[in-house]
C-alpha cells in the first residue's frame, strides 16, 4: 500500500496502491463524493491536522531529544537508524576487541610439541593410571608392556579356578 | 530534500520515530481521512470522530517508539483507531454501528430506532444490513476506498471485504428494487 502513493492533500484519500476501486461508473475518488459523510471544505481538514500537528509537537521534540543520531541525516532528509545503529556498531566493536584479545592469547602460549588430543588425555588421567604410561611414551607400547597392565582376561581365570 | 509523496510510511513513521516533525505530518496528511472515515464507522458522527481520530494520532505519536517498522504502519495505526473507537463508543455507553466489529456476518441486525437523519430509502436500507456489510458499502460504494484498503482499514482480507460487498449489494438490490421498478 505505502509503496504507492500519490499526491496527497488534506481531506484527500491518497491510496493509490490498488487499482480496484469502486464500481460506480467515473469514480471521482473519495475527497469528491458527494455520498461521503465527511466535510468536504478544505479548511476542515487543514485544521484537524493542524491540532493534530500542534498536539504531536511535544512527544515528537522528545523524541528528537532522546535521538542522539538525528541529527546525523544525509542530505535528502533521510536520518540514519538511531539506536539501533548504535547498538550494531557496538556489536561490531564488542566483537573485533573479544577476537584481538583471543589472539593475543593464542600467540604468548608457550609451544608445546604435544597434540591437542594427547594432552587432552593426559590431563584426564589420574597420576599412577597405568594406561598414562601407555599413551605418554613417545614410542608405541610393546604387547608384553601391554599384558603386564592388562593380563587378558582368560589367562587369569584358569588360576582363579586352580586355588 | 526528498519529496514526503515518494517515501513508504514506514520511511515516514521511521523518521517521526526520531522526532521528524515533517514526516509525522505526512502520515497525518496520508491517514487523516481514511482514520476520518473509519472512526465514523463507529460514531455516526464527524464530531465524535474527530475526537477518536485526534486520540488515535494522540496515541500513535506516544506509541511510535513500539512501532515495529518491519510491520506495515497501517494496520499498527488504523488497529489504534479501531481501539480508541470502541473505547469511546463503550465509554459513552452508545450503541454501536459496528460493535463490536467481530459481530457475525449474517446475524440479524440490532432494531434501529427511527432516525431523523436518514433521509433517504437508500440511507435506510444501509442501516438494515449486518455492521461488517454496513462498513464496507459506506467504505467502498459511499466514501470511494477500495476493498483492499477498506480491508486494511477494518483489520479484515481484501477477499473479506469483496464477500461482505457483494452480500450487501443483494441485499440492497432486493430491498430498493420495489423503489427502482416505481422509479423506472
Amino acid at each position: 500500500m505505502s509503496d504507492e502513493r500519490s499526491a496527497s492533500t488534506p481531506g484527500q484519500h491518497t491510496v493509490s496502491g490498488d487499482r480496484q476501486r469502486s464500481k460506480l461508473p467515473s469514480d471521482p475518488g473519495p475527497a469528491d463524493r458527494q455520498t461521503s459523510k465527511l466535510p468536504h471544505d478544505p479548511g476542515y481538514w487543514e485544521g484537524l491536522a493542524a491540532r493534530i500537528r500542534d498536539d504531536a509537537a511535544a512527544p515528537l521534540a522528545a523524541y528528537a531529544a532522546a535521538t542522539p543520531l538525528a541529527a546525523d541525516a544525509t542530505a535528502d532528509g533521510r536520518g540514519r537508524d538511531g539506536w539501533p545503529d548504535v547498538l550494531a556498531r557496538g556489536a561490531i566493536w564488542w566483537l573485533t576487541a573479544a577476537g584481538a584479545a583471543i589472539a593475543v592469547l593464542w600467540l604468548t602460549l608457550p609451544p608445546r610439541d604435544v597434540s591437542p588430543a594427547q594432552a587432552w588425555i593426559e590431563a584426564s588421567l589420574t597420576p599412577d593410571e597405568p594406561v598414562g604410561t601407555l599413551v605418554s611414551g613417545d614410542m608405541p607400547p610393546a604387547v608384553d608392556t601391554v599384558l603386564v597392565h592388562f593380563p587378558p582376561a582368560g589367562a587369569e581365570r584358569p588360576q582363579e579356578e586352580r586355588r | 530534500m526528498s519529496d514526503a509523496r515518494d517515501r513508504t510510511d514506514e520511511e515516514l513513521a521511521r523518521d517521526a520515530q526520531r522526532g521528524d516533525a515533517a514526516a509525522f505530518d505526512a502520515l497525518v496528511r496520508r491517514y487523516l481521512r481514511p482514520a476520518m472515515a473509519l472512526a465514523w464507522q463507529y460514531t455516526r458522527g464527524v464530531e465524535d470522530a474527530e475526537d477518536v481520530v485526534q486520540e488515535a494520532f494522540h496515541r500513535a505519536v506516544r506509541a511510535l517508539a513500539n512501532y515495529d517498522r518491519t510491520r506495515p504502519f497501517s494496520a499498527w495505526f488504523y488497529a489504534i483507531v479501531r481501539n480508541v473507537a470502541r473505547t469511546a463508543i463503550s465509554r459513552e455507553g452508545r450503541r454501536a454501528a459496528l460493535a463490536p466489529l467481530t459481530v457475525l456476518e449474517g446475524e440479524p441486525p440490532a432494531p434501529v430506532a427511527p432516525d431523523p437523519a436518514l433521509h433517504s430509502d437508500a440511507e435506510r436500507a444501509i442501516e438494515a444490513l449486518a455492521p461488517m456489510q454496513q462498513a464496507c458499502v459506506r467504505l467502498c460504494d459511499l466514501e470511494g476506498f477500495t476493498s483492499a484498503e477498506a480491508g486494511r482499514m477494518l483489520g479484515i482480507s481484501d477477499n473479506s471485504v469483496r464477500t461482505h460487498l457483494r452480500r450487501a449489494r443483494e441485499h440492497l438490490r432486493v430491498a430498493l428494487g420495489p423503489q427502482r421498478r416505481m422509479m423506472g
